[in-house]
Formats: structure tokens, sequence, C-alpha cells
């Protein structure tokens, strides 16, 4: 097993799922996450790391790096994090669960989108989690990735919205017993607008704690990382588990890695490392009822 | 402040945190949580630090062991029992 340097281990949990052919502003704000994540993994390696002036010099110049990074440079980083990975096979190009919405499978636009390795993504995703939702001491590599993850607005993709009060309680705690916490919690590098779109998806997640209420995702299907997608591949007078069975032909037909996860009553498909409720649905284009199934992403309960 | 040990030191140390584990086998952390609460993932704790710490050796082979008995389809009650951990 080898480890991964800090913008390595960031980008596979933050790149995993986002559209890869296409600048977003999701993406935007995980490359200028990865930036950052550069310049303090090149600074906590030093062996002077563990002075609080050295850490916060570092961290300013991360800031600053990632607020000044413009356009060409963040595709660059891209080109250059993405190869690194797609050598070690840690990172592929798969087709975007998006392509498969009735609205997008007609138009011709080649959607594309990144899928990290699942072992690896487990390992980083759940050893983070481990560490930040466990009472162990948080180490300054899991705070250095809690804090990218939290200026790019992965938060609520890693923790329920009761995790996330606990990982608040932590986050304050760190800061109080050590000054270079304190330092990186108020360490800020998130545009306006990411701001907003943060709050909006944290509103959401908390708004999603009723899984009936799953359904306002679809009104808002570009604002996550995550996407909603309507699948009109059903056969009228079929049940529901033959929809469910026809929507997973579907998208294995697509290239999909689609497997069916039994949760209690419900079974959630999972597809690469995001897991989707599904339900039958009706849409009408031009008074014409069409039959098929929605993809709801599944938010942590 | 601590600082994350790296792969090479956790795969030789004598005991691991529960992160560690995870890094270790990939296997959920609420998965490992529930097996410790479920008494079927021992560990130590010191008494004047509260983390626990788990036995590196035993607690893989007793994750495979479980992993095994998960695909042979058996229940967590029944595991349990094939551990020596079941209700008296």
């Amino acid at each position: 097993m080898k480890d991964l340097t800090l913008s390595q281990q960031y980008a596979l949990l933050a790149l995993d799922g986002q559209e890869s052919l296409h600048p977003s502003v999701a993406k935007s704000a995980v490359l200028r996450a990865v930036s950052a994540a550069q310049v303090l993994e090149t600074e906590l390696g030093k062996a002077d790391a563990d002075s609080f002036s050295e850490f916060s010099a570092a961290l300013q110049k991360a800031v600053q790096t990632a607020k000044t990074l413009k356009k060409k440079e963040e595709t660059q980083i891209e080109q250059k994090v993405v190869s690194i990975l797609e050598a070690e096979e840690l990172l592929k190009e798969v087709p975007d669960i998006l392509g498969c919405d009735m609205n997008y499978d007609t138009s011709g636009v080649e959607l594309k989108a990144y899928l990290s390795d699942e072992t690896s993504y487990i390992r980083i995703k759940e050893g983070l989690r481990a560490e930040i939702l466990e009472d162990d001491p948080i180490s300054l590599e899991y705070a250095v990735l809690l804090w990218l993850l939290r200026e790019s607005g992965c938060i609520h993709d890693l923790f329920s919205v009761s995790e996330q009060n606990r990982v608040e309680e932590r986050m304050t705690e760190a800061a109080v017993q050590d000054e270079k916490y304190r330092a990186l919690w108020e360490a800020e590098f998130h545009n306006v607008f990411e701001g907003f779109m943060n709050r909006f998806v944290k509103t959401k997640s908390k708004l999603l704690k009723n899984p009936y209420l799953e359904g306002v995702n679809l009104v808002f299907p570009y604002l996550d990382r995550r996407k909603s997608v309507f699948i009109d591949t059903v056969i009228f007078g079929t049940n529901v588990a033959d929809r469910r069975a026809a929507a997973v032909e579907h998208l294995k037909k697509k290239g999909f890695a689609v497997e069916e996860i039994r949760v209690g009553s419900e079974t959630l498909l999972k597809i690469g490392n995001i897991y989707y409720r599904i339900f039958p649905m009706t849409k009408t284009a031009y008074k014409v009822p069409i039959q098929g199934v929605n993809l709801v992403p599944a938010y942590w309960q | 402040m601590s600082r994350q040990r790296c792969m090479e030191v956790i795969e030789q140390a004598e005991y691991v945190t529960i992160g560690e584990l995870v890094r270790l086998t990939a296997v959920r952390y609420s998965t490992l949580k529930f097996y410790t609460e479920e008494g079927m993932l021992p560990f130590e704790q010191a008494e004047e630090n509260l983390t626990r710490r788990y036995r590196r050796v035993e607690s893989l082979e007793r994750i495979a062991q479980i992993r095994r008995l998960r695909e042979q389809k058996k229940t967590i009650p029944e595991i349990k029992e094939i551990l020596g951990y079941g209700e008296e």
C-alpha cells in the first residue's frame, strides 16, 4: 500500500463524480483547493513544519495561491494531477450519469466524469471520518484535508447532518488545544458565489433528512456535485422491480458499474462511489406521458 | 497536535487506531465501529487516555474472519455465536 500525498488524497475524494470534459464551478473550487494542498504538502514535509510561524506562513501562501489561481492554471493543475492518478490507476474517466438523463441522452453532448478507485476512495474517506468522529486527537494531515474539503464544499458528501455537528465540535476542540488548527479553520479561499452555493447545499442536505423530500433535489440538478437523472427506459405494465431491472440494464449498457444494495426495505443503486435512490416516475412532454425511473443521490442520513 | 503515521509504520505497529484499521482494511468506519460496539472486535483502552487501541494482527485476522462469514451469508448473531460472543 502506497502513501499518497495530501493533494492526491484530496483530489481522489473531491474529483470523484466531477464532470471531466467541461469546466464547472464545483470543479474550479476543487482545483483551487488542489493548488493549496500542493503548497501545504511541501511545507508540511519540512523538518520545521511543527513551528506555528512556519505553518502560518505556509498557510497564507496556500490561501494566496488558491485565491489568485487563473483558469489556465486550473486546467494545468487538473491535467497534472489527473495524469498522475491515472498512471497509478487510482482515477479514470467514465461516462457521466447525467448523460443517461432523458434530456441529455438524445442531445449528442458527450459527458464524462471522474471515478476514483473504490478501495483507495474508501481508505481515504473512511480514515478521515474515523479520525474526525472518534475522540482521538486529529492529526495535522487530516485537519488540512478536512479544511480543503470545507473550502471546496465537499463536507456534505462525507458527513451526515448530525455528523456535521460533531465535526464542528471537534474543530472547536482542536482549535482550543492548538493554535495551528485555529489558524487553519480561520483561513478561507472560497469565493462568495461558492459560499452561497455551499450554504444552499447544506440547507438542502438538512432539508433532505427526510428521504421523502429528496425530490427537491430534482429541481436543482446543477448546484450539486451529484446529479439526479430521469431514465425513460421502461415498458408499460411492469412493476417497480422490473423498472429497476430495466434501468440497471440501460445503465450497464452505457458502461456503468451498477450494484444493487439492499438497505432495509429499499434497494439503492451504487453507481461508481455514489449511492442513488431509484423510484418510478412519469414525466410529461408535449402532453405525452413518459414512463421512467428517477435516480436521486442518497444523502447520508 | 499529532501527525499522521505513514503506512509503512502502521503495517509494523503493534497497536493501531480505528482510523488506521480503516486504512489497512478498506472497511468502512461505521462497520468497524459497529463490530466494536457489538464486542466482535476487541480493543484496549488505557486509563489515562480514552483512545481505543486495537492489536493490529489480531484485529486484521478478526475482520477477515467476519468478512468470510458475511460472504457465507451468516447473520451478525450467528457470527457472534461462532466467534464465541453469543448471548449467554
